[in-house]
């Protein structure tokens, strides 16, 4: 990679807004000229207005003569304020993180020693609060630094080296000293949220404007760095990250134990609001497996329960619908309409006069997102014997439901914050840093493999260099079955087509290759893997 | 735990003794869940209120939807009656219901509309929901097995043994079958012996949710009924949500020329609202009370959030289970007639719960020593004056409601709209503190004093209506009222006046006040008339223009005091008993002694269950984990800071928001091992597996909770999906 495109890079990046502005000053202009009705209007919303005018229009038809009448009890003062969470940062840099984790390492290095070298503070101090002259002159100044932009911080991580006993101890006495102040306040009702989010500095005040979202979102380009992971050396999660324990330091360790604890005194309340028609939703970050895990042990044991992991990626809402009607109460098969499926449970549980939990963890999860398992969900809950407790975790999982489905679950919402790692839930999905790497299949692959004969692997493998060599084609039917006999007969791996089909058995079985039929009648085998896999597979065996 | 971690299995069922014997045990067995509260008294008590309370609810939605639905069912019946004559070929006869977009509430509406046309119009009624109706087949199956199977279900179980006629299978069901069906049930039973089958009976379908069902789907569907309307009585009954427009939107001209539309509108959500707060939960009746702070609660979830009736009833549902929850001193909050025998019940840990109640302080502060030494030792004599402040309590709800609806009664038409109209906005006022004390009600009363004679008149003649059947209402309560108490009670100092006589004197004022504003009419210009032959003469001089002399009479028109009529003599003395009336009427709740037990005020334990924030309970945890934890280490300078002791999650999340659309991974993970050990050469940082594996689970969480997600536009680059 030349160094030419990261200058650039740097440049638009530290000084963006003049370059865009530069580049855009023709279209900016046709926009204006052509400006919307509403733009006017969507000017003035500053973001503290947003509230109050989101919520007018929803509320004209109630009553016109009065004036707009705004909520009163439900914005209270220990909400978290949507500013907070949703607001807009005026430009994101690549520099940002940068000086964030120099903030947090080197502040006190800035403070103490005089030789911090100047250009740090530099960087640290807003780019947009800069004049366009001193901008001009930092960016110049910036351009020359940029190439040895790794040796900068590599300079304040050294010079924090000189001084890290003593401004360790100051911030620990600074701290405590506020910790005896925080925690006079919080510690009588340890459940109830204390306000430490209203003590966030002001200064990032912004206000929105249409523009700064098109600017944030027009630009195609990138403006992060390129370095790839492949700078890493030992770059092999595979191993380590089974062995390595959760890292959570022991003072969380006991304060998480602590939370998990004080909710297991809601356990009563939760019968209580449940036995009175309500669903249960816990919400807020951390594996709530635990805590309904316990719920379930300690309340639910002489009662029929369903548990659902709604993050099982193979999870079908037929299966959650087979094990009630099927399985718990005992019916031959499954009917076909959703509406009688729901009559049939509400009969018999009303029959047998039993009241049936249903434990779903996750219920955001993959599998069930879509609004048809919602909705046969909603229609389960909304029975009277049927009582639900479902967990959520993505932020948008409120989304799922529309107002008919919300009337119908009847929630009542919990805060159930626990901060225990998502090993469980997380444990199927292919993580980012582990790259689709597919080691489950891989691996899975491999056992199945190692344990065929040496015959019905030279078949597999027959199959898998055929499909590598032919997959590229746009319409790729599999293997023909007669192909794959002849084939195998050259080798000598089977005598006849019958053994053939025999060994194939096992393969489907283990879903290792699928048969699909093509129009003409003939058979095609295809083996639903990832080509890059295969490949990987072959290379390790082979 | 392991019992539901699988990698072939996501639902796991716990039997737990379930048996599929259902007949086996007859005996009403209770559920398990009750059990365990039933043994509470609190339970009970809430139990009887909640289910008195919802029957009246039955009550008051079968009253207010009753004209609508009765209109709807004469059209019903009428519409194959009169029209055989001119039935036009293939024209269905449709009714539309505009039910409004609070569409949970429907549900209840179109049941108690199945009822009623069950009772009165046919038996053959199919309702199809659009969930069950993904295609056209599934959608003629349903109709037409409900169609035919619909009368089973509804008529007694013997009949339905006796009928056993073929059943159809869902899968056979189509028009076909329908119409041989009719046709065998109908055209062959009229000629021999059974003569009430002679009418034939129409066949009603309704659809719901009109505006969730597929166009395309409804259109056939019309089609293939318009083809059979010749011999089928087919009706169709649409709900419709939006307006009439959805309907003509979504069917072309071919369709809905098949349709003879006729619209019904239902009622707005808010005025049914309205209703049952005024008629169930806002009366001196109810058996719990809800603050000024928590009603507000509710209704602006209502009128902000869902416009949903049924969800404001379980919010109020949801608020009663907590007020009563594991307390028994809430046994009290029950029908005044149970008092006494409520207060016997109580054990000496919940007098002592009482005891301690925060409006108990002033009450005891009055008393002197001898009086407070028995009302902390003796539990009999605690209970006595229990009882009498309770019954005290209730005399004051029936005095706080009527003055609250009087209140209503004046200020609803005055301009400006300075208190809100309805009685839930002026309740929420009231309770909330002293109104008497308020600029609100203050203007109010200037208003008053400007009120035309008509308008008085009339209100005040509202407002006797109002207390003439509050005054119905409590004279059955009387005789309870004044079972002898015991008389050992002299030292307590108590207002002896009742609710009922503070009632009747205020219809006495009323009443004399209204006799005397209406004789004040004759008598009110009589003074002024002298007055009008000047301003006559005047009028006549403005036309010529004269800008002056308009300016000296306007200036002369100020200095002359302005002579009072009667009437207005009157008005101002009324105002000023109005005044006073309400300063005794509208004391706030929390004035009185043990209002803690009848009034729920705890807005803020169940605001959070009510209206969950599950974004805002993830932005907080992340960004300031110590609002949870409580722990010592987290101490952060401010909100956005970072620091080393932070949960991996955390530290990554505060990290990310600083990134734009676009993160690189590896410079996220080299921030965050930056952080994480700061004293570390830059190359080797990242490169202990120990931090990269904590780093990546804290993204792996990052992105099962949704924040970020994979890119393909640059190598090794996540996508931000939060701003």
């Amino acid at each position: 990679m030349s160094s030419q495109p990261r200058f650039n890079c740097a440049v638009e990046s530290d000084d963006s807004q003049e370059v865009v502005n530069f580049e855009n000053t023709p279209r900016r202009n046709a926009r204006q000229r052509h400006k919307p009705k509403r733009y006017g209007e969507f000017l003035e919303l500053s973001p503290r207005k947003r509230k109050t005018v989101a919520y007018d229009s929803s509320d004209e038809d109630f009553d016109v003569t009065e004036s707009v009448p705004k909520p009163k009890a439900l914005f209270g003062s220990d909400d978290v304020e949507g500013q907070d969470i949703f607001k807009f940062k005026s430009r994101h840099t690549k520099l940002d993180l940068h000086n964030k984790v120099k903030e947090a390492i080197g502040s006190p290095v800035v403070l103490n020693s005089p030789k911090t070298p100047k250009r740090n503070i530099h960087l640290l101090s807003k780019v947009e609060a800069t004049p366009k002259q001193v901008n001009n002159l930092l960016k110049k100044r910036i351009i020359k630094e940029v190439d040895s932009e790794s040796g900068d911080s590599d300079f304040s991580g050294s010079s924090s080296d000189f001084v890290p006993d003593k401004s360790d101890e100051e911030s620990n006495v600074s701290s405590s000293s506020e910790d005896e102040v925080e925690t006079a306040v919080t510690q009588p009702t340890p459940t109830v949220r204390s306000r430490n989010t209203r003590m966030k500095l002001k200064d990032s005040e912004y206000i929105v404007t249409p523009d700064n979202y098109f600017m944030m979102n027009s630009s195609k380009k990138i403006t992060t760095s390129d370095h790839t992971l492949a700078r890493l050396k030992n770059m092999n999660l595979n191993e380590s990250m089974k062995e390595a324990d959760v890292h959570i330091s022991k003072e969380h360790g006991m304060k998480i134990a602590d939370l998990i604890q004080s909710y297991a005194q809601l356990f009563d309340r939760w019968l209580y609001v449940l036995s009175e028609n309500f669903n249960i939703i816990v919400y807020g970050i951390g594996s709530k497996r635990s805590v309904l895990h316990k719920f379930q042990q300690e309340k639910l044991q002489n009662v029929p329960c369903v548990v659902i992991n709604g993050y099982f990626p193979s999870l079908t809402i037929k299966s959650v619908l087979e094990a009630i009607v099927i399985d718990l109460l005992g019916n031959s098969q499954l009917p076909t309409n959703m509406s009688d499926i729901v009559t049939l449970i509400d009969n018999q549980l009303r029959d047998s006069e039993t009241d049936l939990f249903l434990i779903i963890h996750n219920m955001d999860g993959t599998m069930l997102r879509n609004s048809k398992a919602q909705s046969v969900l909603a229609s389960i809950s909304q029975l009277k014997n049927v009582h639900t407790i479902a967990s959520i975790d993505h932020i948008n999982a409120p989304l799922l439901w529309d107002h008919s489905k919300l009337s119908k679950f009847n929630f009542s919402w919990w805060d159930v914050t626990t901060f225990l790692p998502y090993t469980d839930e997380t444990s199927y999905e292919n993580s980012l840093m582990t790259q689709r790497s597919g080691a489950l299949q891989l691996s899975s692959l491999k056992s199945v493999y190692q344990s065929l004969t040496t015959n019905a692997r030279g078949i597999f493998n027959a199959i898998i260099e055929y499909q590598l060599e032919n997959q590229k084609q746009s319409h790729y039917q599999g293997l023909p079955f007669k192909d794959l006999y002849s084939k195998s007969r050259e080798q000598f791996l089977v005598s006849s087509e019958l053994a053939l089909r025999a060994q194939l058995t096992e393969f489907l079985d283990h879903k290792l290759v699928r048969i699909k039929r093509t129009l003409d009648g003939s058979e095609n085998l295809i083996i639903p893997i990832d080509s890059i896999l295969l490949q990987q597979f072959l290379e390790q065996n082979t | 735990m392991e019992s539901t971690t699988s990698v072939s299995k996501g639902v796991f069922l716990f039997p737990n003794g379930y048996t599929n014997l259902k007949r086996a045990k007859k005996n009403p067995r209770k559920t398990m869940v009750q059990s365990i509260f039933l043994k509470e008294r609190w339970y009970e008590i809430f139990k009887r209120n909640w289910d008195s309370i919802e029957e009246q609810l039955q009550e008051l939605h079968e009253k207010t939807y009753s004209v609508l639905l009765n209109d709807i069912i004469c059209y019903l019946k009428s519409s194959y009656q009169e029209s055989e004559v001119n039935n036009l070929e293939g024209i269905i006869p449709s009714a539309t219901l505009l039910t409004g977009v609070n569409q949970p509430d429907h549900v209840n509406q179109f049941k108690s509309l199945i009822g009623l046309i069950r009772e009165e119009v046919t038996s053959h009624v199919a309702m199809v929901n659009s969930q069950d109706a993904s295609t056209l087949k599934h959608l003629v199956e349903n109709t037409v097995w409900q169609l035919i199977n619909g009368d089973n279900s509804v008529e007694s179980e013997e009949s339905y043994d006796e009928m056993s006629k073929p059943k159809f299978k869902k899968s056979r069901c189509t028009m076909k079958t329908l119409s041989n069906w009719y046709s065998n049930k109908y055209n062959d039973e009229c000629s021999p012996k059974k003569k009430r089958h002679t009418k034939r009976q129409t066949l009603v379908i309704i659809i719901p949710d009109f505006e969730s069902f597929n166009c395309n789907i409804l259109q056939d569907f019309v089609m293939i009924i318009s083809s059979y309307v010749s011999t089928l009585p087919i009706i169709l009954v649409f709900g419709v949500a939006t307006s009439v427009s959805a309907l003509h939107k979504s069917f072309p001209y071919h369709v809905s020329s098949k349709l003879l539309i006729k619209v019904f509108n239902s009622h707005p959500s808010h005025i049914y609202m309205n209703q049952v707060l005024e008629n169930i939960f806002l009366t001196h009746t109810a058996p719990f009370h809800l603050s000024g702070k928590a009603l507000e609660l509710l209704t602006d979830v209502f009128l902000f959030y869902d416009f949903s009736v049924t969800g404001i009833i379980q919010s109020i549902k949801y608020c009663m289970m907590d007020h009563y929850y594991a307390d028994n001193m809430k046994t009290l909050c029950c029908e005044r007639d149970k008092i006494d025998a409520e207060v016997m019940n109580l054990s000496s840990e919940d007098l002592e719960s009482i005891r301690r109640l925060m409006s108990f302080r002033p009450f005891l502060e009055v008393q002197d020593c001898e009086t407070k030494i028995g009302l902390f030792e003796d539990d009999n004599f605690f209970r006595e004056i229990l009882q009498k402040e309770l019954h005290k309590l209730h005399e004051y709800l029936y005095s706080f409601y009527l003055s609250v609806k009087l209140l209503c009664v004046f200020i609803r038409d005055i301009p400006k709209n300075i208190m809100g109209k309805s009685l839930r906005e002026i309740y929420a006022k009231c309770a909330t503190d002293n109104i008497v004390k308020t600029d609100g009600f203050k203007e109010c009363m200037q208003f008053l004093k400007f009120q035309s004679q008509v308008k008085l008149v009339e209100s005040i003649q509202n407002a006797l209506k109002i207390v003439n059947s509050s005054l119905q209402i409590t004279t059955p309560v009387k005789p309870l009222r004044t079972t002898p108490m015991k008389n050992n009670l002299n030292n307590i100092s108590l207002n002896s006046d009742t609710a009922e006589d503070f009632v009747k004197g205020i219809k006495i004022y009323l009443m004399t006040f209204l006799r005397q504003i209406e004789k004040a009419n004759t008598d009110a210009d009589l003074n002024g008339k002298d007055m009008e032959d000047d301003d006559d003469m005047e009028n006549v001089d403005l036309k010529s223009g004269n800008r002056y002399k308009l300016k000296e009479k306007l200036l002369k028109a100020t200095r002359v005091d302005k002579i009072q009529s009667e009437f207005e003599m009157v008005r101002s003395r009324f105002v000023i008993y109005l005044e006073e009336m309400f300063g005794r009427g509208l004391l706030p709740p929390h004035t009185q002694t043990f209002h803690e037990i009848l009034f729920f005020t705890e807005v803020s334990n169940v605001k959070k269950q009510i209206i969950g924030a599950p974004r805002g309970a993830l932005h907080v945890a992340l960004s300031n984990p110590q609002c949870y934890l409580q722990c010592q280490c987290c101490n952060l300078s401010s909100a956005e800071s970072v620091s080393e002791t932070l949960p991996d999650v955390s530290l990554a999340y505060k990290l990310h928001r600083e990134c734009g659309k676009h993160i690189n991974l590896y410079d996220w993970l080299q921030a965050f091992a930056a952080v994480l050990c700061p004293t570390e050469e830059e190359e080797n940082r990242a490169h202990d597996p120990m931090i990269q594996v904590r780093f990546t689970r804290a993204v792996a969480e990052l992105q099962f909770l949704g924040f970020i997600k994979t890119s393909k536009r640059k190598t090794d680059h996540v996508m931000r999906l939060t701003w």
